[in-house]
């Protein structure tokens, strides 16, 4: 029987914001899928679509931003410009033959543990049943 | 380019190290490119550990540290720290979260755990490779502390922070300040009334000139840094504008009658009111939400009356902000012990009111009769045992002990012919507490230990109450005792508070209350830089830990507002001029017109980051089609390379 397929996740969480949610979550020993990984950066604002691309490129099945919503400290409009980004990153997928519900970005509060959990549970799922990527020999 | 890194893997003394094989994270990584020395250790963040890593970075001649243990939020400054004194630029460290992320997360499956710690530390070596040394940022802070919550806390806290010479806005909701400690009968252990404690430092409070009170107030907004906070308060009207000599003589004509809140409803107060003498401000407030406007005190007080107060907005620039909004009692539902079903079941805090209530009185009179006989059932609302998925509060109240037996001894020096029944779970008179304990027992008072799997109950028999309870001192055999009062011992809850948890966007615990960074080293902030708690909004505590919660919180708050700057991390963009093709992207991307163009020497007209205005957000950095412009703290190419060790197979 072939392994079961366990996909890879990587979170981009927030300093100010998302990353204390996902704390929080291991403060309260809520689990989710062990299967993720995690990469602090200021705001999800800066994140760049090229970069999304190249985390699928590098074997992530998925990929989570845990925006920073109306809290950010940063921008009013912080969720608008991250949806703006993750939209041409989706874009980037598509050309790349890469689903683009492998994608999620979520705005999560700093005490947002239940929509993270959430958020995770379904997208690993999702790229789940999806299964793996059909990467193109290099 | 960091060539020599040092990697340290921390047991947190099991939390991390009960699930992550740490032995196997470090073996993983020891011959990863650029590591030249891999440890772990009991406790990283102690004297011993932080020495390892000091004596390191001289030995070993390392140019990048890399530190695997708890949250970020706790010990990242103390690694920086750190790695600083032994002469290393503390930007190239990087600290890996193999707690919260990774032991508590996923304590389910170790094996797996381990993997992904080995994949966060691997990142981290990444981040370090590619990292530059930086230098901080120095910004002005504001000398001034908002204060939320007008109780014995946030009172004692403004007097500490005035004293410092620090300006305080003291915000509290309702019209009177005070909070719950006016409402207690005698507090231990000095025996003085609860209003007294409040008289004593609304006294030291009247004769400071830096602190503003704001009463019936409200947050609206909140925003800013650690330093240079803005704060919208709405001050709501009180329709008393000022001080009149008939005041008692207007409020006894008024002719609307309420339930007093003050006395938890067991007395009645006026649609305009103070609720108790000596109440500050002295000044009362007329209750719009029952007033009907008859005009009978306006026909007394004139021109003192104004009902055409409106609400102000006013903006508050402060550089840190204490939360002190306290916690509300216990109510027990209907039917619990006997509660609202029999009259002459109250709780803890209710008796309280009725012996201050009568403190002139030589009998105790409730309902017209005199209470001979009184049966206190302890733990009510506290260490309730989860039966369902209904969250119930698992946490010990903590003062309720303590306080109960001091009450018995109170009551027995007060009045004669009294018998007082203590039916327990475990009494906690913890410290030196304990001597009410001893002192309650030897002038008489009864002890009865219940289970509380079978706990009391209470019936009526007559006009007084029967407790039926099985003793568990004397084999469980079943006791009947017949009472006047049965007084519900209940616990501290944490309070109703959305609106302001939303905006300030408070960490709330397991139980409700506000969470600390730490439990132990940083006991009075938040995760929130520059928000500080002090009190019982924090969790139950007595009044003596409070006021030495506050006072922490206090000088948390000097220390950082009398700094005339603050240092903030590096958290800019920069431009590489020779990547940059002026596309200005950036430009219109930056949400505060950071970035400008400049004449660099060579290369001619490029984008270029003023420092003073950056935010750090990085809006720029996702649009800049050359990846010219970044941040100090985090390239597009430590994300890379970051992506890629956390993808490899393990």
């Amino acid at each position: 029987m072939p392994e079961e397929f366990k996909p890879k996740i990587l979170i981009f969480s927030t300093n100010f914001i998302s990353d204390l949610a996902i704390d929080l979550t291991g403060l309260l020993h809520r689990h989710y899928p062990v299967t993720t990984s995690i990469i602090r950066i200021p705001c999800s604002s800066m994140i760049r679509p090229d970069i999304i691309l190249y985390a699928f490129q590098c074997g992530f099945d998925g990929v989570f931003v845990a925006a920073d919503g109306t809290d950010c400290p940063f921008l009013k409009d912080c969720s608008d410009r991250t949806a703006k980004r993750i939209a041409e990153a989706m874009e980037l997928l598509k050309k790349h033959g890469i689903e683009p519900e492998r994608l999620k970005m979520s705005a999560i509060c700093s005490v947002c543990v239940e929509p993270f959990l959430k958020h995770i549970h379904d997208l690993y799922e999702k790229v789940k049943k999806l299964g793996p990527i059909k990467r193109k020999p290099e | 380019m960091a060539k020599r890194i040092g990697v340290y893997v921390c047991h947190c003394g099991g939390n991390i190290s009960d699930t992550v094989d740490v032995e196997k994270v470090v073996e993983a990584i020891k011959n990863y490119p650029g590591v030249v020395v891999a440890k772990h250790f009991m406790f990283m963040c102690a004297d011993a550990g932080q020495k390892m890593i000091e004596e390191d970075i001289k030995k070993y001649n390392l140019d990048g540290v890399v530190v695997a243990s708890c949250s970020p939020k706790l010990h990242e400054m103390t690694f920086r720290n750190c790695v600083a004194r032994a002469g290393l630029n503390p930007y190239l460290f990087y600290h890996v979260n193999i707690r919260e992320d990774v032991s508590w997360a996923h304590s389910d499956n170790p094996e797996e755990a381990t993997k992904k710690a080995i994949r966060h530390v691997k990142a981290g070596i990444e981040y370090v490779r590619h990292a530059k040394p930086l230098e901080k940022i120095k910004v002005k802070t504001i000398p001034s502390v908002l204060i939320i919550g007008g109780g014995i806390a946030g009172i004692r806290a403004a007097l500490d922070l005035s004293r410092m010479g620090v300006n305080v806005f003291l915000v509290e909701k309702s019209p009177f300040l005070g909070g719950r400690t006016a409402q207690i009968w005698k507090v231990f252990p000095t025996g003085e009334t609860g209003k007294e404690i409040v008289r004593r430092l609304i006294e030291e409070l009247k004769k400071r000139d830096n602190i503003a009170v704001y009463t019936n107030a409200e947050i609206e907004s909140f925003s800013g840094f650690l330093g240079n906070f803005t704060v919208k308060i709405k001050v709501y009207p009180r329709y008393i504008v000022k001080k009149h000599p008939r005041i008692t003589e207007a409020i006894k004509k008024c002719p609307i009658e309420v339930p007093n809140e003050f006395d938890y409803g067991l007395t009645k107060r006026k649609a305009i009111y103070i609720p108790y003498e000596g109440a500050y401000p002295d000044l009362p407030v007329i209750d719009m939400k029952h007033c009907n406007k008859c005009g009978e005190c306006v026909k007394i007080l004139g021109d003192a009356v104004d009902f055409n107060q409106q609400p102000q907005t006013i903006t508050l620039n402060v550089g840190a902000v204490i939360v002190a909004t306290g916690f509300d009692a216990y109510e027990p539902k209907e039917g619990e012990f006997g509660y609202k079903k029999f009259q002459n079941v109250i709780t803890l805090p209710q008796f309280e009111r009725i012996l201050d209530i009568s403190n002139n009185e030589e009998k105790i009179m409730f309902n017209g009769k005199e209470v001979k006989s009184i049966a206190f059932i302890y733990c009510v609302g506290s260490r309730q045992i989860p039966t369902g998925p209904e969250k119930v509060n698992e946490y010990c109240s903590r003062y309720c002990c303590s306080v109960t037996t001091h009450l018995n001894a109170e009551l027995f020096k007060k009045f004669k012919d009294l018998t007082i029944y203590n039916i327990y779970r475990d009494i906690r008179t913890y410290g030196k507490y304990e001597t009410y304990y001893e002192e309650a027992g030897r002038k008489g008072a009864v002890f009865i230990r219940y289970d509380p799997n079978d706990p009391p109950q209470v019936c009526a028999e007559g006009d007084k109450l029967l407790v039926t309870v099985r003793d568990l001192l004397t084999n469980r055999e079943e006791i009947e005792i017949p009472v006047d009062l049965v007084v519900l011992v209940t616990g501290m809850v944490a309070r109703e508070n959305k609106k302001l948890e939303d905006i300030l966007k408070l960490p709330i615990g397991r139980d409700g209350f506000y969470q600390e960074i730490h439990p132990k080293l940083r006991p009075v902030e938040t995760n929130i830089a520059g928000i500080l708690i002090a009190g019982t909004c924090q969790g139950p505590r007595n009044i003596q830990e409070t006021l030495a919660s506050a006072s922490a919180a206090a000088a948390k708050a000097a220390s950082i507002v009398l700094r005339e700057t603050i240092e903030l991390e590096p958290l800019v963009a920069f431009v590489d001029p020779s990547k940059c093709n002026l596309s200005k992207l950036c430009m219109k991307e930056c949400p505060v017109n950071a970035i400008q163009e400049k004449e660099y020497e060579g290369l001619g007209v490029k984008a270029w980051v003023n420092e003073a205005l950056c935010i750090g957000c990085g809006a720029c950095v996702a649009v800049c089609p050359t990846e010219a412009i970044q941040l100090k703290t985090l390239s597009t190419d430590q994300i890379r390379a970051m992506i890629k060790a956390m993808a490899e197979e393990i």
